[in-house]
């Protein structure tokens, strides 16, 4: 009672009121599109989804859950995810270190260049870039196909080979991302004090002494910030897969966003694909908790 | 002398790399200027000869760009404003208002980031089919109007700004809302700027939220369009496609160079997707 006497008498207060008035849209629109869907998640998890009359919708407990073990195409589908993270981080992160590297040093002239290049490829649309190198992977007119035949190797289908089709998405996606991994090395590359490099030389290290003793462990939580957050954007990829092979070919490239996607709105098994969600939640969880700790230590560096 | 060389080898390494990065770019805009018979010539030519902008027209009349484009700048442009609106407002007041429930409201909003996008989709579209909101703007716009990240952003940047300047404006008689138009906001203009260039980039280049929510061809957006249009039954028109990609490019490419400072700041603190 005498809280609720305070709230009111808080209210009077114009700068409370306002505040109130301030944050009021932004609560309001975060329960309905953000909170009320996590308990209608659990819910939908938990029943087989009848979307032509939802009331008939049956409650089945666990059995989503226990259909998803025996699910055959679902764990192909998360070890496709895996390979395409560790095919898209790890080479995405080495190949920006050895570029931010380069432009970094301080005898490198096109450095601002260099970089407005390398981030043009970051704000095109996946969409866009999944398209154009469907196109210079065409099976037929493809440019890929006419570089190669310099070299005489036979003409490849790429994106039709079930061997290939994920490799090529992944060069895609390295292609597009390298510009992104740039930046943050060399903002991480530029928060060193040359004091630390200066007397690392005058101690008669040379470039890679220097470079391993001194930068490599100042640049950790880089390392470890770029790493969880690509796997954290590469797990919930959709758009290159969707566009450039459409899960195919024989469902090779299909990963587990896409075939969440598949089970809710090609084939309407909205409690089944509810299910998938919570297990790529628990996954993401985890690696969203290495973020934040990343984050943590990155705002100490 | 060594190091002459080895530079001229690195310098080296960075233009191949560049090439890389601007080669498939060009590619598109070649394509765009080709006839359809030049676009499957083989072996392929880098100059389109005819030089045929005929593409353009085609796809902004024949395949209804002009549509497409105009979704677009309308999903992107309401989204941005009012998402970055709401989140100032809201980070306005986390930061520099006293209020009951503050610090609880604030960890319950920045929670809910830990959820990824995945799992309320599906409850989110039903919510929206209930409405009858689907193939609507409001299907496109309302759900991601609500924003932890924004909100969150907006409160760090505003936390640095000395309060002084908002009581001064008090004692002057301004009302609350006229202190965040005329105080706050150019006060914190670099953040406010950084977030709307993300979020307007985030809803100009999304295709998930647009397939999920819309099946209309009027409701198209630009990306969804260039999944869908210039297309025969066996393979895609590549000289039209290329001329719609250059179109959905175009806008994206101008803010980039205008405001490049924003893009590469609001990109590297949320990190990639797609």
């Amino acid at each position: 009672m005498q809280k609720d006497n305070n709230l009111i008498k808080s209210l009077r207060d114009p700068k409370i009121r306002a505040a109130y008035i301030f944050v009021l849209p932004s609560l309001l629109l975060i329960i309905v599109f953000r909170i009320i869907p996590i308990f209608m998640s659990i819910w939908l998890s938990m029943t087989e989804f009848n979307i032509a009359n939802p009331v008939a919708s049956k409650f089945v407990g666990l059995e989503n859950f226990k259909e998803m073990l025996e699910d055959k195409y679902l764990w192909q589908a998360l070890k496709t995810t895996v390979y395409y993270s560790l095919g898209t981080v790890f080479p995405g992160i080495l190949l920006g270190l050895v570029f931010a590297l380069i432009i970094s040093e301080k005898w490198f002239k096109f450095a601002s260049t260099a970089r407005v290049i390398y981030f043009v490829p970051v704000i095109l649309s996946t969409t866009i870039a999944g398209l154009i190198f469907s196109w210079i992977y065409h099976p037929s007119f493809g440019l890929l196909n006419y570089f190669l035949s310099f070299f005489n190797i036979p003409s490849k289908a790429w994106l039709g080979e079930p061997k290939l089709a994920l490799s090529c998405v992944i060069v895609m996606t390295v292609w597009k991302g390298l510009g992104y991994n740039i930046t943050i090395w060399a903002a991480g590359l530029l928060g060193i004090p040359s004091e630390y490099r200066d007397a690392a030389r005058v101690d008669g290290c040379n470039w890679w002494g220097e470079f391993w003793y001194i930068r490599v462990p100042l640049l950790r939580p880089v390392l470890l910030f770029l790493t969880v957050l690509g796997f954290i954007g590469s797990f919930q990829s959709f758009d290159a897969i969707y566009v450039m092979t459409g899960g195919g070919p024989i469902h090779t490239t299909r990963v587990i966003v896409f075939y969440l996607w598949q089970n809710a709105f090609q084939w309407l098994k909205l409690g089944y694909a509810s299910a998938i969600a919570w297990l790529l939640f628990i996954v993401l969880i985890g690696l969203t908790y290495l973020q934040f700790r990343s984050y943590g230590k990155e705002a100490e560096l | 002398m060594k190091y002459r060389i080895l530079h001229g080898v690195l310098y080296l390494v960075i233009i191949l790399g560049a090439i890389t990065m601007l080669l498939p770019l060009a590619w598109m805009v070649v394509t765009s200027f080709k006839t359809y018979e030049q676009a499957l010539q083989w072996p392929p030519s880098w100059i389109p000869h005819p030089f045929n902008p005929q593409n353009y027209l085609n796809v902004l009349t024949l395949r209804g760009f002009s549509r497409y484009l105009l979704n677009s700048t309308i999903y992107a442009t309401l989204g941005m404003l009012g998402t970055v609106f709401l989140a100032s407002i809201a980070g306005l007041a986390f930061a520099k208002y006293q209020f009951p429930g503050r610090n609880v409201l604030f960890l319950f909003i920045l929670s809910t980031l830990m959820i990824p996008g995945q799992v309320t989709l599906i409850p989110v579209f039903l919510i929206l089919k209930n409405l009858r909101w689907l193939n609507t703007f409001l299907a496109l716009i309302v759900p991601g109007l609500g924003a932890p990240f924004g909100i969150f952003l907006i409160r760090q940047f505003a936390l640095g700004v000395p309060s002084e300047l908002f009581d001064a404006a008090r004692v002057d008689g301004a009302s609350e809302f006229r202190i965040y138009w005329q105080v706050f906001v150019p006060l914190c203009a670099p953040a406010i700027s950084t977030l709307a260039v993300l979020e307007f980039l985030g809803r100009w280049n999304d295709l998930f939220w647009p397939i999920i929510v819309t099946n209309t061809p009027d409701m198209r957006t630009i990306q969804m369009a260039l999944t869908l249009v210039c297309r025969t039954l066996y393979d895609i028109i590549w000289n039209e496609l290329s001329a719609g990609m250059v179109l959905a490019f175009l806008p994206v490419f101008l803010l980039f160079i205008i405001f490049q400072k924003y893009f590469v700041e609001g990109i590297a603190l949320t990190g990639l997707k797609g």
